[in-house]
This record gives C-alpha cells, structure tokens and sequence, in this order.
C-alpha cells in the first residue's frame, strides 16, 4: 500500500510542477487543482487515522490500576500494629503525642489550626470515656474562661467568635494557649489509667480477629505487601498501562540495552540460567531499596544509639512528675486568691507570680518531653535489639521524629512530618528489609561493605561507587528494567507492539496539537 | 482504500508518507496564495 501511495503522490508532484502559475487565471486554476487534491488526501489520512487509533483502542483505553483494596488493608494492619505493640503507651497510641506537640508550638500555628487541635485532643478524651468540661480547665481564670467559650462555639471553629474571644483574653493573658495545653497535660496524667484501659481493650477486641495475635499482623502485613508487588508486576494491564501512560519508555526495553546492563550489574555470572538472574535481581533491588532507606535514617539510628549509650537517672521522670505536682497545688492556691481580686480594669497583683509557677511548669514538662524518649530508649533497648527495633521505637514517637525534622528544616511543615512519619513506618514495616532486621543497635559497622561482600558471594559484582546516592538511584532504576523485561516476556508481551502504540500515540498527540 | 489488510507498521508510515505530502501541498499552497495577493497589489 505504502508503494502505492508513493507512486500516485509522485505522479500528482509531477502534475503540479507542470500546472503553470505565470498569471492570475493559471494560479486561480493551480489553487482550485490544488485544495481539490488536499481534500482528496486528507479524507485518506483521516481514514488511516481512525483505524489506527481503532487498533490500539485496547492498549489506548487502558485505566490505572489504584490496588485500592491493598493499600486500604496494609493502612490498616499498620493502624492495628501501632496499636498493639508494646513499645509505646495510650499517650502515643491515641495520638495525643501528635497533638500536643502541635498544640505546643501554638506561637507558630493559626489561631484556627489550634483550636482544631483542641477539638481533636477532646475527643480522644471523649472516645475513652472521659467527657471534658469548661469546669476541668483551671489552670488560670484565663484559660478557663477562653474554654467556656471553646464549649460553647466548638461546632464552630470557622465562624470567628472564637477568634474575637480570644483576642480580648490575649491581652490580659498571652499564655493562654501555654495553659491550656499544660491543662489538658495534667488531665491526661489524672486519667491515665482509663487511657490504658482503653488501649487494653482496644487491643482485645483487635487482636481477637486475628488467630495468632500480633504475629498474625505482621505476618499478614508482610504477605500482602509481597502479594502486591507481584501483582503490580505479574498484572498484565498494569505493565501495559506503565508503558501507554509513558511511566516506562519502550525504547529502554531492546533486547540489546537490557544485555548491557546485566552485563554491567552481572557479567557472565548467569550466563543461561534467567530465572536465578531474575531472583537475584530482585534481591538486589530490595537490598539497595533497604540501604537507600538506611542512609536516609542514619542520622536518627546514630542518635538512639548514642542516647542507648548515655546513662539516664532512672527516676528522673518521676521527679520531674513530683515536682509538677507540687507547682500545681501552689498554682491552685494562687488561683483561689487571684478569684477575689478579678477586675477588668485592675491588673491582678498575683499574676506575676501565677505566671512564674506557669512558667515552672512548663519548664518541667519541657524536661519531660526531653527525657521521655531517652527513657523509653533505656527501657525497651538492649545490646542485641535490632536497628528494626529502634527504628520502630521512634516510629510510634512522633515528637522525636517531629523534632529531627524541624531541627533539619525549620521551615517543614506537619503535612511533610506526617509524609516523613508514613515513611519511615513503612520503611520499618517492609518486608523485604534484611539488614535492618539483623543489624544491632550496638555494631557500628560498614553497611555498604557488608553490603558488596554479601552480593560477590552470590555472583554479582557490586561497587562501592554504586552505593553513591546517585549511581544508587541509577542502579535501582536499571535493576527494575531487567525485572520487567523479564516480566515482559512471561506476560508474552511484545516490544514491537509497544513500539507501535507509542508511534500512534505520537501520531495522535501531534494531530491534537495541529487542532 | 481497504485498510484491514495492511499491517500496522506500514499503516503508520502510510499515515507519515501522506501526511509530509500534505504540508508539501499546503506550502506550496501557501506561496501561490501569496503571489496572487503580490499581483492584486501591484
């Protein structure tokens, strides 16, 4: 047909060269000959085109594949091992570690965004049997009386009464927030039992649908993360749809480039024998996957090994408790004087010092938030617990995380603390990790040496240079082209046929830029 | 033009052949346009 075509269009060339243009008559008479001759082939590609695009309508009308049910069932076995693990108290598991931490860097936040803290902490209060009130908030008469409105106007948060009340409270008392926070801080002590009674029966009720307890998690989370690799690579519209919506570009796939790059990551190592090549490949990625992770979160496995290391007075939490306490008894007195003397108009004479106790108690919180990391690092660590181990530990402890990440950029905000924390839980919870699983908190070692000596026993000949951040990148990303040529094959999935797709899909992009 | 028969690959650069002899067309179109516009001038 292309023959064809070339003969008749090389005989209308010539036409056209002899039709004379020397004067207006012949040049009307040359424009008529030639639109006719336009419409003619443009009626020609229109009906290639159509049946082109009719041809690749299966691969064109490919839709992402979300494995929604997937992600919906990993997010909540990771929920319920959060929940039951034995590393952290109600205080984190109820995420009321997340909130007060926001809520106490109150100075940095919006008005609004505090208050919603606010509501969010309440209600953690509510859903463990313990319904707050105004009355419960008496750190000052301040507080209390910001939190009588907050009960009242707490269906709305947006309507801007609770900005106005705070406002004319603000100048009378710019601790406001302070207080509240340190308030809901000693209701949270005063109720801790029911918190963790809560938790235990939360978990009872959790762990009581899986047959072997918490096991049963991470066995089951495991196996699902497995079962989702392979279907993301075994699922046949998922790879074609990775190559229409141009997530993998054809061209990297020839037969010749994926020689090259198993002859640089493999040599003739396994020369005939594709599917050992295939395994180690896969394993390969995973470890680099597991080493890129580790460099990422070597500052913070540096830093609860160095706090493992540093001695802890063991019953430095309690004294600072002892001592919150007996500032609260004295700020309890305070208050009762500084009731008889309210006045708009007077300052009252015992805010100075009810502000001093305040700021005592504040102090020996501060002291608390410090110390209670390094103390649950004390208490659940020891020389052979494993960098899993440690890792997951600060995973349940959004305050450390949070703090590494403000430390590193002060700038961050909680939406990328949050993307960091998702992270790192999901790094800890991978089940293709290896070395993390076996590493201790107590060997200082060279990973990556570990690392090539582990692979050059199994034939592949790793270098130093490839664990740079960028090689690392590269290695990872030729790695999975090997995997899914590979996978290409199993899935008789034909490179020519991907070449074709993507020259109609050109085609077709070049026609609606035309438009 | 029966387009079943032909393979896909030759489809496409069917579709590329017409279509460079198109914007052939349209050029010299374009210059003939032209110089009738220049003659309407002069």
């Amino acid at each position: 047909m292309k023959e064809r075509i070339e003969k008749e269009i090389a005989l209308s060339r010539e036409v056209f060269q002899s039709l004379p243009t020397n004067n207006l008559k012949n040049q009307t008479k040359f424009l008529n000959e030639i639109e006719r001759e336009i419409a003619t082939y443009q009626e020609k590609v229109n009906m290639i085109y159509t049946e082109l695009v009719n041809r690749e309508k299966p691969y064109l009308s490919l839709q992402p594949q979300s494995f929604q049910e997937y992600h919906d069932a990993l997010m909540q076995l990771s929920k319920a091992l959060s929940y039951t693990n034995n590393l952290a108290t109600a205080y984190e598991k109820l995420r009321l570690d997340k909130n007060m931490y926001q809520l106490s860097r109150y100075k940095m936040n919006r008005l609004n965004d505090n208050n919603h803290v606010l509501k969010r902490v309440i209600s953690v209060f509510n859903k463990v049997g313990i319904s707050l009130q105004a009355s419960d908030f008496n750190y000052t008469k301040f507080s209390h009386q910001y939190m009588e409105s907050f009960f009242s106007y707490q269906n709305y948060i947006n309507s801007g009464t609770l900005e106005k009340v705070f406002e004319e409270l603000y100048w009378k008392d710019p601790y406001l927030i302070l207080e509240i926070e340190l308030n809901l801080r000693h209701l949270y002590l005063k109720h801790k039992k029911k918190f963790e009674q809560y938790i235990t029966r939360t978990n009872a009720e959790m762990l009581s649908r899986f047959q072997h307890g918490e096991k049963s998690l991470i066995d089951d989370y495991s196996y699902l993360c497995h079962k989702l690799e392979m279907e993301k690579l075994g699922k046949k519209e998922h790879l074609l749809y990775c190559f229409v919506s141009g997530a993998y570009n054809v061209d990297d796939y020839t037969e010749e480039k994926i020689k090259n790059l198993i002859n640089t990551y493999f040599g003739n190592s396994f020369e005939g024998k594709e599917s050992e090549l295939e395994n180690v490949a896969f394993k390969l990625l995973h470890s680099l996957e597991e080493y890129e992770n580790y460099q990422k979160y070597e500052a913070l496995i540096a830093k609860i090994r160095s706090l493992y290391k540093e001695d802890l007075d063991r019953n430095v939490l309690q004294k600072h408790f002892k001592k919150i306490k007996e500032l609260e008894k004295k700020l309890t007195k305070l208050n009762k004087k500084s009731r008889g003397t309210f006045s708009k108009t007077k300052v009252d004479k015992i805010t100075p010092e009810i502000n001093q106790v305040i700021s005592e108690i504040e102090a020996q919180y501060h002291e608390v938030d410090q110390v209670m990391f390094h103390y649950t690092v004390k208490e659940h660590m020891k020389d052979n617990s494993t960098i899993f181990k440690s890792l997951l530990l600060v995973s349940q402890y959004y305050a450390f995380l949070a703090d590494m990440c403000f430390e590193k950029d002060p700038q961050t905000t909680y939406e990328k603390v949050d993307e960091e924390h998702q992270n790192l839980y999901q790094f800890v919870l991978n089940p293709n990790n290896t070395m993390i699983n076996n590493l201790t908190i107590s060997e200082e070692g060279n990973v990556a040496s570990m690392l090539i000596s582990n692979y050059r026993l199994l034939g592949v000949d790793l270098k130093e240079d490839m664990l740079a951040t960028e090689q690392l990148k590269q290695c990872k990303t030729d790695l999975k082209k090997i995997i899914i040529y590979y996978q290409l094959q199993k899935l008789h999935i034909s490179i020519d046929d991907l070449i074709r797709v993507k020259k109609v899909q050109k085609i077709m992009e070049k026609k609606e830029i035309a438009r | 033009m029966d387009l079943e028969t032909v393979n896909t690959d030759e489809l496409i650069e069917c579709y590329q052949v017409i279509n460079d002899y198109l914007k052939e067309l349209e050029t010299k179109k374009k210059e003939v346009e032209k110089s009738v516009e220049n003659e309407g001038k002069n």
